[in-house]
């Protein structure tokens, strides 16, 4: 049996043998972790994937479909004249939604189901520069990720009616159609932070889920059952109801436009408030 | 440096940590001990700012964890859980923790070399045994170069050459004073590797104390007798606190006598000795005698 002496001193030996250490938790360090950590999981990368695809692509096959089958005939008839060409374009973005919820969810409560949420929170101990820097650097991924899929899905769409033979300028296209790509690829973004704070929330990927879906599908359709007039009235302020207003081609800046953005941005807002105090003040 | 004062959790109304106090010196390797379900993980966990404390307070180099500047090189922990995404490799999941404090990409190759890692640094740690998970683990407590680690059972899962590896690790780590907090249940390990020892039971505190002072309490003086006729010490010692365990024909235990008064009293009764070994308690028996009151979890003694 060992009962070995210490091998210095112990009082003051600490201080003397350590340079004073350069290294600070930042938030730009804070930043750069959750780029690392949301580019390292592959759920992640085939969430956006997945969600990328649907949002490029459904329009176009909608179109294609629907040109495809047309009766002999009727297109040179110009009965497509009137297409809205670039909604059909965005329609995609009614379903991919749903994947970048799922997306906003797992990036955070992967974290919790994993346990890595407690290196990540013994690393930045403060916690609220974690949940902020994962919103920061998530909602910008699915920004961009959900612009350029935006982009490409209407350019691909007109491709399509152009191939069967709709005249260009009859597909109504104007100044909204990239305004729509901003617009649409904003609400896909704040979805997806809203989704995440909800995962913070619950802290489990089934709940989180099942919380996200049903405010984009549940929530409306309670509401459009609902006859009370004031029931009704909620109606512009659900988020997908007020990202559909948004998102659309063809949106004028109104004042159904203005009100639309204002809810996007408070659901999402409202959430990480919530997150954020639950992060701050529950054990990890 | 880590010192806890008055130190509680509960749980509902179960309390977890009850009033606890301790220090961690810088220097040395201090054991945490105690039996399942004494409080030893959730007091780590509140040193590292996971679980609040209902009471008390716990303070890092004189800081509470949450308020510190750069807690990866004030504090090294690896707790009992498995604290990362089994989809990521080792490699980015140190990167993504060095990235919080600016630490560079030389330092998370260093830690992934000195803990044998480098091999399955770009490996999914999902895929990891228990063994590499363990080495992943001390490698992310040694990211920061910290002054102050704690390591909640690191040898769990490690071969006989990993554990006398972080052995030697937690000796030189202590050896250039830096202050370490180490629970094990490995009693021998402890016994080797540990300058002090603190033993939680039920939430409290049974013990704070050095080994040495811990292995030479009192009560714990066990002398081995062999010889012709040592079956005559029992009526010859008997006194208060004094007992003779018979072992074989030639040979006893005795306990509460000092070694040279057994001699003397054997000598003036022509006992013919063959032997006269004083034995020290081993920490396990210590520490099952500290703890026998409050065990959690107890298994009923094979029938």
């Amino acid at each position: 049996m060992t009962t070995a002496t210490p091998a210095t001193s112990a009082a003051g030996a600490r201080r003397s043998t350590f340079r004073e250490t350069p290294h600070r938790v930042t938030f730009a360090g804070v930043l750069r972790s959750e780029w690392i950590k949301l580019t390292s999981v592959r759920s992640i990368g085939w969430a956006i994937a997945i969600a990328v695809v649907i949002t490029a692509g459904l329009g176009a096959l909608a179109t294609l479909a629907t040109l495809a089958t047309a009766p002999e005939g009727a297109i040179e008839q110009g009965m497509f004249a009137d297409m809205p060409v670039a909604s059909l374009g965005a329609a995609g973005l009614l379903v991919s939604q749903l994947v970048f919820a799922v997306l906003g969810v797992i990036a955070i409560t992967g974290e919790y189901g994993s346990g890595q949420i407690r290196s990540s929170l013994t690393a930045v101990p403060r916690r609220l520069p974690v949940l902020g820097a994962k919103a920061l650097v998530l909602g910008l991924i699915a920004f961009v990720a959900s612009g350029i899929a935006l982009a490409v899905g209407m350019a691909s769409t007109v491709g399509v009616a152009l191939a069967f033979g709709v005249e260009l300028d009859s597909m109504r296209l104007g100044g909204d159609v990239p305004l729509a790509v901003l617009t649409g690829a904003a609400y896909l973004a704040l979805l997806t932070v809203f989704s995440l704070a909800v995962g913070a929330i619950v802290r489990s990927g089934a709940g989180g889920i099942a919380i996200a879906l049903g405010v984009l599908l549940v929530l409306p359709t309670i509401v459009g059952l609902v006859p009370f007039e004031w029931v009704q009235d909620a109606s512009p302020y659900l988020l997908p109801n007020a990202g559909m207003t948004m998102s659309m081609p063809g949106a004028e800046p109104s004042e159904d436009f203005w009100r639309a953005l204002a809810v996007t941005v408070a659901w999402p807002a409202i959430a990480l408030l919530g997150a954020g105090a639950a992060m701050v003040r529950r054990d990890a | 440096m880590i010192a806890a004062q008055h130190l509680t959790k509960r749980y509902g109304a179960k309390v977890a940590v009850d009033d606890v106090g301790f220090e961690v010196r810088p220097g040395l390797v201090t054991g945490f001990l105690g039996p399942n379900g004494a409080g030893k993980s959730t007091t780590m966990r509140m040193i590292v700012g996971l679980d609040r404390p209902d009471a008390g307070s716990v303070t890092v180099s004189g800081v509470p964890y949450r308020e510190l500047r750069s807690p990866l090189t004030e504090v090294g922990a690896l707790l009992d859980a498995k604290a990362w995404h089994p989809g990521r490799t080792a490699e980015r999941h140190l990167l993504g923790l060095a990235a919080t404090h600016g630490i560079g990409k030389a330092r998370v190759r260093e830690v992934l070399e000195l803990t044998g890692l480098e091999a399955v640094a770009r490996k999914r740690v999902g895929g990891f045994s228990l063994g590499m998970g363990q080495r992943l683990g001390i490698a992310a407590a040694l990211l920061g170069d910290p002054h102050t680690l704690i390591l909640d059972e690191p040898v769990n899962g490690l071969d006989p050459e990993g554990v006398a590896w972080v052995r030697r690790l937690l000796r030189s780590l202590a050896g250039e004073g830096r202050a370490v907090l180490l629970s094990s249940h490995l009693m021998s390990e402890m016994a080797q590797v540990a300058d002090r020892v603190v033993v939680l039971g039920r939430g409290r505190v049974l013990a704070d104390q050095s080994i040495d002072e811990m292995l030479s309490s009192s009560g714990t003086h066990l002398v081995h007798v062999r010889g012709s006729g040592v079956d005559r010490l029992p009526q010859l010692l008997a006194a208060d606190g004094v007992t003779v365990t018979q072992l074989a024909p030639d040979a006893v235990e005795v306990s509460g006598v000092p070694a040279p008064r057994i001699a003397q009293v054997a000598v003036a009764n022509a006992i013919d000795l063959e032997e006269l070994s004083p034995r020290r308690a081993t920490l396990e028996e210590r520490y099952m005698a500290l703890t026998n009151d409050a065990v959690e979890y107890r298994t009923e003694a094979v029938r």
